[in-house]
């Protein structure tokens, strides 16, 4: 199973946006997969294959397994979908 | 209990064709309008601001679109969302989407109170004829009429 985390700030904003949208690219896409939205501190530390981010915060995350990717308009779902889907091909890549 | 979008917003919430220095006075303001509705305290206004100082400009989650908000313990009273028509953009310092002219604070007493209603948000943005009508609104009851769909 993917571990996906949708990282924000805090949790109650951009993070509950993102989840939403990457559920149903990841939902689309047919993959097994769990979605958190977590802080870029938890994302660190945790065990991951995905994590999806804004710009700001992806500096922020020092994942050492982790794929990172930035989405850059949360309210576009075509940019949204693209990049689970290239983040999908990436790992089925390795 | 689910709230929605248009029960969150309060008519004195909603500001059009506001003209602002910096984004610190965006945030300021955005969250005022919320504090004028009861959404929120004083205190909660700061913590906005602190926020985008202290994780950076990651609120702007589109271009031209802001959401500042702090957490529930930083004096949110009830689920709230306030919008803010900016006649001149400002920068947020953000990589991808400054500069902001759109701004829509918000407060929430708990994780998942205002869900539903940021949610609705977000999907009325995903269409640019939505978002071109909120920059060209008039009036606040243009705004509400557009958010009431």
């Amino acid at each position: 199973m993917l571990k996906v985390f949708a990282v924000c700030g805090m949790g109650l904003g951009t993070g509950v946006v993102l989840k939403s949208r990457l559920k149903s690219a990841l939902d689309d896409a047919g993959v097994d997969y769990s979605l958190d939205v977590t802080d870029a501190s938890a994302a660190s530390g945790q065990q991951a294959d995905l994590i999806f981010t804004s710009a700001e915060l992806a500096d922020q995350i020092k994942n050492k397994k982790a794929r990172v990717y930035v989405i850059s308009n949360f309210t576009n779902r075509q940019e949204i979908n693209e990049t689970v889907g290239q983040a999908l091909d990436d790992i089925d890549a390795t | 209990m689910e709230i929605e979008l248009r029960d969150a917003i309060d008519r004195r919430s909603v500001k059009v064709g506001a003209e602002v220095d910096d984004w610190r006075a965006a945030v300021r303001l955005a969250g005022s309008l919320l504090v004028d509705a009861g959404a929120a305290e004083e205190r909660y206004v700061d913590a906005m601001i602190r926020t985008v100082e202290e994780l950076g400009p990651y609120v702007v989650l589109a271009p031209g679109i802001a959401v500042p908000h702090a957490r529930p313990e930083h004096g949110a009273v009830q689920v709230g969302f306030s919008v803010l028509v900016l006649r001149t953009p400002v920068k947020f310092g953000a990589k991808d989407n400054d500069p902001v002219d759109l701004v829509f604070g918000f407060a929430t007493p708990s994780a998942e109170a205002h869900t539903a209603a940021l949610q609705k948000l977000a999907t009325f943005l995903e269409e640019a004829d939505n978002v071109d009508a909120l920059r060209g609104a008039g009036t606040a009851d243009d705004v509400l009429r557009l958010l009431e769909g």
